[in-house]
């Protein structure tokens, strides 16, 4: 039999682990355990987990309350306790879904929490043993107060580490630690006007912020461009192109030299034109250039590849916000999935402009559709279509063949000015949630849609749908899965 | 092969037991997938051909669509192939035969519930529906 390890005391030292929490799981976690009674209350969560190389996540998965005086009760050496049979059932659970077991109860107070000497020691005395039972998952305690969360994870190699932030995905991104948070420091003077919107608070933690933006075109540019100017500290930004003289006018500080007009000119020889191709600035390239103008020490990952790989989409799935800006199918779909696998919440935002058979314009709308794990996901509400999917998914001489009904190949209509809008919703959006300063909800949905010539603007409640496989709180669905399960990506 | 893709050619070797199962990976963790032997019913010539198609590697989000038939496929009472859905002249991909494809798109398709097995199960439905419409059409 192998050994068990040797667990260290926690300490302050160990690398703190965060833990992410969709809304309804921690509103029905805060119902159980604050029903206004002060008393103790105890539950379990499942959650799936993400490792990358900055840090370790926790994603709540799932929420199994303990019945007072039934699941919950007095215990000999703790004032309350878990019976045997509740911990039995969930570790197993745990351990069969390849969850971490995180064993929870409440203490009073309010904006600091940790456990008592008792707690630690039943720590001490169980988990090694549920960690034989978890078979390679780690275990863990959470303690909660209101406004603050402690956590003490066991981990196979013997490891134990504290929770040091929680994120809570409402319509305002909460986050709570075990005590209160440390002032933040001075703004420096460039955030001065900025940040008496959201504070210093706002600032320090809009650059500890790592924001993925998918598409460095039209759209996505400006939005890279306004994140870094709003002092967001990393930046991922994923695009497979190359600058083309007929983006520069929807993408800022571009410059004919980034397209290579003077090659790529129609009339000049065609291995010209190929070289110039290839000789321009990878769209990203330039989103590096514009972020790094705006905030000269931003982070920004220039990640020229299509988001639909394997390592690509990788890039992605320990960021704290994403930005959809690409309109394929495809990166619909692998959006959704990040959104609901990993628990990033995120907007899609995009413009259109629709032309009739004889080249007539009709309407010209942009849209803006925040997506969070419990909000109401792009495949609920069909916006994927999995015909499309196919399509995309074959490459392009395959799919060229098994054309044989005329298709439009035109390229899609659009306008700075068009994108204008979107862009600045969405980035609205983000800096608003992320900075707790968003109002209630909108009783008539988050889903907007703004359609530019007739001035209107039309907002929708997102539908969700029970037995969906990302957003779905069914047993096979990826949601809260993170690392255990894989994304709609070639080669995963 | 994804787990999906894996677990979608297994459920057709499951639902067409006793036919054979070709499949030669798309490099990208889908599959390319023939099955052999399918009767199509009285409305075409040859009644029997093999069904071939693509499991794409983020199926099953991906509908299954199209499907590739018998290259020489043809209708028994000698009407032109109704097109679409049906156009020949087609190759199907990952295996370069010749072949009649069958483009059957599902707007509805949930991949919740949708499966490769249960396409090509109403993809061999829509063939012997012709019959009954040629039938009705009489």
């Amino acid at each position: 039999m192998k050994p068990r390890p040797q667990f260290l005391p926690a300490s302050a030292e160990a690398e703190a682990w965060q833990l992410v929490l969709p809304e309804e799981l921690a509103d029905a976690l805060d119902a159980h355990l604050f029903p206004g009674d002060e008393d103790e209350h105890g539950a379990v969560i499942s959650a799936g987990m993400v490792r990358t190389s900055r840090g370790v996540r926790l994603l709540a998965r799932e929420l199994f309350v303990a019945s007072d005086g039934v699941d919950f009760v007095p215990g000999r050496k703790a004032y309350r306790r878990l019976t045997p049979q509740f911990v039995n059932d969930h570790i197993r659970h745990c351990r069969d879904e390849r969850l971490v077991y995180l064993a929870v109860h409440n203490h009073h107070g309010h904006g600091s929490v940790g456990f008592s000497e008792p707690d630690l020691r039943s720590h001490e005395r169980g988990y090694p043993a549920l960690l034989d039972i978890a078979k390679g998952m780690p275990v863990g305690a959470l303690v909660l107060a209101h406004g603050a969360l402690a956590g003490d994870i066991w981990t196979p190699e013997g490891t134990r580490h504290p929770i040091g932030e929680t994120v809570i995905l409402r319509r305002n991104v909460e986050r709570i630690y075990p005590l209160p948070a440390a002032a933040p420091p001075d703004r420096a003077e460039i955030d001065d006007r900025q940040a008496r919107v959201y504070g210093n608070a706002g600032q320090d933690l809009l650059g500890r912020l790592k924001v993925g933006v998918i598409g460095a075109g039209g759209v996505g540019l400006p939005i890279v461009a306004f994140l870094a100017r709003l002092g967001v500290g990393h930046l991922v930004v994923i695009d497979p192109e190359r600058v083309e003289i007929t983006n520069l006018p929807r993408l800022p500080e571009s410059t004919r030299r980034d397209a290579m007009s003077w090659l790529t000119t129609p009339g000049r020889p065609l291995a010209l034109q190929r070289l110039g191709g290839r000789l321009a600035t990878p769209k990203v390239r330039l989103a590096k250039r514009v972020a790094r103008r705006a905030r000269k020490n931003s982070i920004v990952d220039a990640v020229r590849g299509d988001i639909a790989d394997v390592d690509v989409a990788q890039q992605l799935i320990d960021c704290d916000y994403l930005f959809l800006a690409a309109d394929t199918h495809t990166a619909r779909s692998i959006f959704n999935a990040l959104v609901h696998q990993y628990l990033v919440p995120g907007v899609q935002v995009g413009s259109h402009v629709a032309v009739g058979g004889d080249g007539d314009i009709g309407k010209i709308a942009s849209v803006l559709r925040p997506v969070t794990p419990d909000g109401g996901c792009l495949w609920c509400n069909e916006l994927i279509r999995p015909d499309k999917l196919t399509d995309e998914s074959l490459p392009a001489a395959v799919r060229r063949a098994q054309r044989y009904l005329p298709m439009e190949d035109a390229p899609a209509p659009s306008v700075i000015t068009l994108n204008a809008r979107g862009v600045a919703d969405a980035t609205d959006h983000f800096m608003l949630a992320v900075t707790g300063l968003l109002e209630s909800s909108e009783t008539n949905g988050d889903f907007r849609r703004y359609e530019t010539r007739a001035d209107k603007l039309r907002t929708s409640i997102p539908r969700r749908s029970p037995d969906c496989r990302e957003c779905g709180t069914h047993a096979s669905s990826i949601r809260a899965r993170g690392d255990g399960a894989r994304l709609p990506v070639r080669g995963a | 092969m994804t787990p999906d893709v894996e677990k979608g050619i297994a459920e057709i070797q499951h639902a067409f037991a006793g036919h054979g199962v070709e499949t030669v990976e798309t490099g990208d963790g889908g599959a390319y997938v023939i099955v052999a032997d399918l009767d199509l019913g009285p409305a075409f010539v040859p009644r029997s051909s093999w069904i071939g198609f693509t499991l794409p590697y983020n199926y099953p989000l991906a509908d299954v669509y199209p499907h590739f038939a018998c290259p020489d496929l043809a209708t028994a009472d000698g009407t032109p192939l109704p097109t679409p859905p049906l156009n020949s002249g087609q190759s199907m991909p990952g295996f370069n035969r010749p072949a009649t494809m069958v483009s059957r798109r599902s707007p509805r398709w949930n991949p919740a519930h949708d499966t490769a097995a249960l396409k090509l199960m109403r993809i061999i439905g829509w063939f012997a529906e012709q019959a009954a419409q040629t039938r009705a059409a009489a």
